[in-house]
């Protein structure tokens, strides 16, 4: 596993500095910013990590941060830093797809558990991501009507049920299921079933 | 001496009117008793000269009627000689029955009177003898006297004048002047217990004059003692207004300070993390203790400043920084204006120094930068749009202008008229007097505040007050 960094966005200092040691002192690598723009300007998608990010800031705010991210499709996972009487934005922010926010004041131990809860849903998203990416591409191997056929079989229609509603000869239908199975190299049924639910495509039809 | 007094005296208006009027009553009372005295005696000599042919018809006509009977002439040039020696007399004619006349006229004048007397002798009319009385005699005589009454009355009127002019002056109108004196210096005199003492004589008994001026010293005092009781109630209500915005001052002031207790709460734990560590860790661990001693001295910096701006204190003028307090006004609510995604931007070529309160300026620009903010949070037409106040210090030869503007929706016409009048609000918590507060603190320091509306859309408040530093 590939070891991501905490990247800071933080306009105090101070917050800058307590977020650096702690995360350093947890063995992170710690990169941080002074303002959302900073970060924009260096930030690379691909870079596994996870964000710790001031809610309120002058200029460009957490807030405006996160949307920008959305914008551009990026899955890093963000640990809002909040003041208190901000569990209304914090919830917001939540709703929106942030992973966990932390109330300022807060302890070592909780930021460094929020860290590593980030980074590792990092790491699982990215996994995830190149699973379905693979995935995809098996399953953009396919022809037209062996997809039918592929979706046909996941509902758990058997070979003579596929030949006579498509009315082809149940032959043809046993070389496009073993055809499927290659292409997709799955060995069963439930091998299939995972794989699109992977895909996210189980139960479109 | 008197006559200086007397000149000081004519110099004022009241000296001038109290002479005209009196010599003008004196002049009319003058002249009315010369009538009175004119006729009396124009009356009697009137009567003295109707007695004079009475009595040469009583002692004298006789003898002639006498003399024309015997036609003594003689006798009757004798008998009219001696008429005619008779004061007033002018002239005497003697026409006889059968056609003589005899004149004697002693002189002529322009006013006379003549008179007609009979010559009878045992009931049989002889002639008539015709007197003629001067009148001009009389009248030279009375005119003498008129002049003389004038003449005296004159100098005794000049002498009552001059003699009143002197004791008024004396005994009134230099306490008058004392009087205008004291109270034209009233609103400068620096001393507030100073009294209005009269300069009198010890033995004087009290008058009405110095009732008045212990009427005025009383009515002095209380007026004393009342401004000063509304000073005491305007400051108790600056302290109130003030007071009033730290419930919005609140909220930053927490923010604020959880800055610098995360920094404690952080650096405390990272401490503890390095004393637990195996390694001796000792220097890392005196910079986290010392970054520690700096968060919490931030924080007292915060306190202290919230402090200053709430205690209640009695409002002087001091001579203040006009950046440093801009720049503490904007510390003490930017925290609220980043809540409303509000921003500041300070404009400022060079500081300037002026004579205020420091709290009260920062009050001031608290309640503008808060309105501004209210301002820019409830426009809802700028969506996307930067929210902005800047303030700006312009510097001239003897003025500091300090403007705070908004890229808000700016003030309507209604508003703008009634922007300064006490308990006009457009908001649902406000008193609306922060407006009037502000404008009366800067007032007080000699300066003016002023609303209008930027060319570019917002609203712009600008503060003028007098420099007080050094101007070359």
């Amino acid at each position: 596993m590939e070891q991501g960094t905490v990247f800071v966005v933080d306009d105090d200092p101070t917050l800058r500095d307590v977020v650096r040691m702690m995360a350093e002192g947890g063995g992170y690598v710690v990169e941080d910013f002074e303002d959302a723009e900073s970060f924009l300007s260096m930030f690379d998608a691909h870079k596994p990590g996870c964000l710790v990010l001031d809610i309120r800031m002058p200029g460009m705010s957490g807030l405006a941060l996160q949307d920008e991210l959305i914008k551009r499709q990026a899955l890093i996972p963000i640990v809002f830093i909040t003041g208190h009487g901000d569990v209304e934005m914090a919830v917001d922010c939540i709703q929106k797809g942030a992973l966990d926010f932390i109330e300022k004041p807060f302890r070592e131990a909780k930021l460094l558990e929020k860290i590593e809860l980030g980074l590792l849903s990092d790491f699982q998203s990215r996994t995830e991501l190149s699973a379905k990416n693979e995935v995809d591409e098996r399953l953009a191997s396919l022809t037209a009507r062996e997809m039918e056929i592929m979706h046909m079989i996941a509902q758990g229609c058997a070979n003579k049920v596929i030949a006579i509603d498509l009315g082809i000869a149940q032959g043809t239908v046993e070389i496009h299921r073993s055809r499927v199975m290659h292409k997709l190299e799955v060995r069963s049924v439930a091998q299939l079933m995972r794989l699109l639910l992977v895909a996210g495509q189980l139960g479109e039809r | 001496m008197a006559l200086d007094s007397l000149s000081g005296f004519f110099r004022y208006k009241l000296g001038r009117k109290l002479t005209l009027r009196i010599v003008l009553f004196s002049s009319v009372v003058t002249l009315f008793l010369t009538v009175v005295q004119f006729s009396f005696e124009f009356n009697q000599l009137t009567k003295k000269l109707d007695e004079v042919p009475n009595f040469i018809e009583k002692t004298m006509m006789p003898a002639i009627a006498e003399a024309i009977w015997l036609d003594d002439r003689a006798q009757l040039q004798k008998l009219l000689q001696g008429i005619n020696q008779l004061e007033f007399l002018d002239a005497n004619k003697l026409a006889l029955q059968d056609g003589e006349r005899i004149e004697y006229i002693a002189g002529e004048s322009s006013f006379s009177r003549s008179y007609l007397i009979e010559v009878m002798r045992e009931g049989e009319y002889l002639g008539q003898l015709n007197l003629v009385v001067s009148v001009d005699v009389v009248f030279k005589h009375m005119l003498n006297q008129v002049y003389i009454i004038l003449l005296k009355n004159g100098f005794k009127t000049a002498f009552v004048v001059f003699f009143i002019l002197v004791l008024f002056r004396s005994m009134v109108g230099r306490h008058l002047l004392a009087m205008i004196a004291f109270m034209k210096s009233y609103p400068s005199s620096g001393d507030p217990h100073k009294i209005l003492l009269l300069e009198r004589a010890a033995s004087e008994q009290p008058d009405e004059l110095d009732e008045l001026a212990s009427a005025f010293n009383e009515l002095h005092y209380r007026i004393q003692s009342e401004s000063q009781k509304r000073e005491t109630a305007e400051g108790q209500i600056i302290h109130l207004e003030r007071v009033g915005t730290m419930g919005e001052l609140a909220t930053s002031l927490a923010h604020e300070l959880n800055q610098p207790l995360a920094g404690i709460l952080g650096y405390s734990d990272i401490a503890s993390r390095l004393l637990n560590q195996s390694e001796n860790k000792k220097e890392e661990l005196r910079e986290c203790l010392q970054k520690m001693g700096n968060e919490a001295e931030r924080a007292a910096e915060i306190i202290k400043r919230t402090r200053a701006y709430v205690k209640r204190e009695k409002p002087a003028s001091e001579t203040v920084d006009m950046l440093a307090v801009i720049q503490e006004s904007i510390a003490l609510i930017a925290h609220r204006g980043m809540q409303k995604n509000v921003s500041f931007t300070c404009l400022a070529q060079q500081s300037a120094k002026v004579d205020i309160s420091k709290v009260q300026l920062q009050q001031v620009l608290v309640n503008l930068f808060n309105n501004a903010i209210q301002a820019l949070s409830s426009d809802t037409s700028n969506v996307g749009q930067k929210k902005e106040i800047v303030v700006e210090l312009h510097l001239s030869d003897r003025q500091v202008y300090l403007s705070v503007s908004d890229n808000g929706p700016g003030l309507s016409t209604e508003m703008e008229s009634q922007l300064f009048e006490a308990f006009r609000t457009t908001k649902a918590d406000g008193l609306g007097l922060g407006l009037v507060i502000c404008r009366n603190i800067i007032e007080a320091a000699q300066g003016g505040l002023i609303a209008e509306n930027n060319s570019t859309g917002g609203a712009r408040f600008t503060i003028t007050l007098p420099r007080k530093d050094d101007v070359q």
